[in-house]
């Protein structure tokens, strides 16, 4: 194999799978970059529940492939000199990197014993506007679980149904919905995708307009941009029948700015340990204009007030901060609407207009 | 006796006691509170001055303490009582004293600072336990919290024993080294073989000869038969720092079945509960430790769902943990059981949704009584737990 290619591109392609190739496996192939050399040149990372492929021009002088330690492969390119990179693998798979005057000699493993990335057979064909897709994600995955006990809550789930798509994620503590009406000719459908894979959806692929293909079959789904593929295992199970849990009506109803409630979340959380889970941030409605944001820790106090609307009953309510700092940072509007029914009811974030995001948040129990 | 004394109040025949107090009739016959007689499992947890005259030990079968006294009442033990009681007793001392230390369910300490006469209060607090809860106590006044304890030890029960500076050597000093705190039966016995069998003995012995014998707890312990004391009494509001609570037991015949075992979990797990919930603890890990009767020791353990304190979740995970890592190869000599990852009980918890559906079945409960209330005046009052009629409006 003998190929010429651009370092940054290069570079690009080792960042963009290198995330989901795997850490700490039994397998050793699985912690290196599969570099395969046809027309041009595909890399591919794989930790058997995600795979992600990327496709990158290159000259290829002789087509071949190689399985490269990932770790090492992007320390070495990055820190390449000149921007033309050559690659050549020897018959006993003996990797030289060359840029400039520098020349490196890496030892590679064979391609035939790195594991297929399943191919997602009888799928069915879904397309949705790329860069909607890639917002809804950033504004709920964050909210799913990462405790293994209950794989259902580790996952998005995925909800198109008479042209609106839903993404929803909770973990039990919170929730997150996001709605957007698409261009669908599918019926319903419905599955749950691992919240690792989102993640590395929105990540990896570009914020482009146009639409993505998204194949689905029983067990995996592909999300198939034109340089990137990423093929990720869905999670079997009936997903948490959240509509029922977000309450219709509220005892307080608050109109607050996104920024102020952020900024000032931040700050409380400044003296609340994050490991801690024994300090809340309180909010106390301490007039119809006034929110006031406090924490008192171990370390010291901190209170500060916000101009609000609020209707409805006054409230005094704790919280774990990062769960409202989580929200605040994803949600496009400068104004939202937050409604709290008593100290142990939850509350919950919407727009002022509509129903295109909702999150509830449930509160610390003095 | 001049500023700072140390009172350690114990609640005599505690269980017994409080059994007594229902049921007056039985006082001057032999009473104990234990397990399941039919059985032949069921064991004496606590016993009455009669009872105790006839020679019954706590921790043995009920089965052997009817061959002592076969006119013996053996009630079933009612731990919500003892809480109750437990919990009445400790907001009597707090009000003589912000520095209070629970030990177990009948048993604590009393920091008193600058009192000009300790004696007297420990009297005051007998008197008033005596007469607010028909409970007896016996009060050691010392100046460490060892001493104390022996001293509360020393005369039962409805009693008050002072150990000054000047006495202690006469009166402590002849006793034996097992009644110290942290002596066991493998300390007792180590200690005995080079022939230190009484408190005096051991304080008198080179602490460096200790330190070689029984490692650091040799220092401990010779600190305490000298009244060197670092340890400090918490103020009730503080937390100590606790790593972890448990209990163990032997247990008095080795079991080869798990119908011998279940008991024995079960009064562990009502113990560390009660010793979890007197310190305002939660833990979130259990752990069982098993010693077969080749004295082979084993621990287990797992995570509870949640943090907590109670006894039946706890008993229960124990019991889990037995039938998974246990079979009765080798008869079973004893059983211990430790809970851990504690936190404060006073922790704000973090709700969820199971939560969030109880609370909604509450609300509707609480509509319900509301509107009863405002109906026919205030009859119903709910409490964090239950549903009570506090009164009619006739």
């Amino acid at each position: 194999m003998k190929v010429i290619c651009s370092r940054s591109l290069f570079v690009d392609a080792i960042n963009t799978v290198q995330k989901a190739v795997g850490t700490h496996t039994t397998l050793s192939i699985l912690e290196g970059i599969l570099f395969e050399a046809s027309d041009s040149v595909k890399l591919t990372g794989y930790d058997s529940e995600t795979g992600i492929e990327h496709t990158m021009p290159a000259e290829v002088l002789v087509p071949g492939q190689v399985v490269i330690a990932a770790r090492l492969l992007g320390d070495v390119v990055r820190k390449l000199p000149e921007d033309t990179v050559k690659i050549e693998v020897n018959d006993n798979l003996m990797i030289t990197i060359e840029s400039g005057s520098s020349v490196f000699h890496l030892r590679g493993l064979s391609a035939l014993d790195y594991p297929k990335i399943p191919i997602v057979e009888e799928a069915r064909l879904l397309k949705v506007p790329q860069n909607k897709l890639i917002e809804m994600i950033r504004q709920t995955a964050f909210s799913a679980s990462t405790d293994d006990s209950r794989p259902i809550l580790n996952g998005v789930n995925v909800v198109l149904e008479n042209g609106v798509l839903t993404l929803v994620a909770v973990d039990g503590f919170r929730l997150a919905v996001r709605h957007e009406e698409v261009e669908a000719k599918e019926e319903s459908v419905s599955f749950i995708v691992p919240a690792k894979a989102m993640n590395e959806v929105a990540r990896v692929l570009p914020n482009v307009e146009g639409d993505i293909s998204i194949y689905y079959s029983h067990n995996h789904i592909l999300f198939d941009s034109e340089e990137t593929r990423l093929v990720s295992r869905l999670i079997r199970g009936e997903f948490m029948n959240y509509k029922g849990l977000i309450p219709s009506s509220a005892e307080s109803s608050l109109v607050i700015n996104t920024s102020h409630l952020l900024a000032a979340c931040e700050r409380a959380s400044l003296i609340i340990e994050s490991e801690s889970k024994r300090f809340p941030v309180t909010f106390v409605s301490t007039s119809d204009s006034e929110l006031q944001v406090s924490a008192r820790t171990d370390v010291g106090t901190t209170e500060e007030d916000i101009e609000v609307k609020l209707t409805g009953k006054r409230f005094d309510i704790d919280f774990n901060p990062k769960y409202f700092i989580d929200i605040l940072k994803v949600v496009p509007d400068e104004e939202i609407k937050i409604e709290f029914s008593g100290s142990v009811g939850p509350s919950v974030i919407k727009p002022l207009e509509g129903d295109r995001y909702a999150y509830m948040i449930l509160p610390l129990r003095r | 006796m001049v500023n700072n004394a140390i009172l350690h109040v114990d609640m005599n025949n505690f269980f017994a006691s409080v059994e007594l107090l229902n049921r007056p009739e039985l006082a001057d016959l032999p009473v104990i509170v234990g397990g399941d007689e039919q059985s032949r499992r069921g064991v004496v947890l606590a016993k009455n001055q009669v009872a105790k005259a006839l020679g019954i030990k706590t921790a043995e079968t009920v089965f052997s303490a009817r061959q002592k006294a076969p006119n013996l009442i053996s009630l079933p033990p009612n731990f919500d009582q003892y809480e109750h009681y437990s919990k009445l007793a400790r907001k009597l001392y707090e009000r003589y004293s912000p520095y209070v230390e629970p030990f177990g369910l009948d048993e604590c300490w009393l920091l008193l600072r600058e009192d000009p006469d300790p004696e007297a209060t420990a009297h005051l607090i007998r008197d008033e336990i005596k007469r607010t809860l028909g409970l007896t106590v016996s009060i050691g006044v010392s100046f460490t919290k060892v001493f104390a304890k022996l001293g509360s030890d020393y005369k039962k029960p409805d009693a008050v024993t002072v150990i000054t500076r000047e006495n202690y050597r006469d009166i402590l000093w002849p006793l034996p080294v097992s009644s110290l705190l942290y002596v066991g039966k493998v300390t007792a016995e180590k200690l005995g073989s080079i022939g230190i069998r009484t408190i005096g003995q051991l304080a008198e012995t080179e602490v460096r000869f200790l330190e070689r014998l029984l490692g650091k707890t040799g220092r401990l312990l010779w600190d305490e038969a000298n009244g060197i004391e670092e340890d400090k009494i918490a103020l009730a509001a503080e937390k100590r720092q606790v790593k972890s609570i448990g209990n163990s037991m032997t247990l008095a015949r080795d079991a080869t079945s798990i119908g011998e075992i279940t008991g024995a979990l079960r009064w562990l797990a009502e113990s560390v509960a009660n010793r979890l919930e007197s310190a305002r603890l939660n833990g979130q890990t259990v752990q069982i430790m098993i010693k077969d009767n080749t004295f082979q020791t084993y621990t287990r353990q797992a995570k509870l769902s949640e943090p907590c304190a109670k006894r039946q979740e706890i008993f229960e995970k124990a019991l889990e943990l037995f039938n998974l890592n246990f079979d009765f190869s080798v008869p079973i000599r004893g059983l211990g059981l430790t809970v851990t990852d504690l936190g404060s009980a006073d922790d704000p918890v973090q709700l969820c949704f199971e939560d969030l559906a109880k609370l909604q079945t509450k609300s509707k409960v609480r509509e319900t009584v509301d509107a009863l209330n405002e109906r026919f005046g205030k009859v119903i009052d709910i409490g964090a737990k239950d549903v009570r009629i506090v009164g009619g409006s006739d």
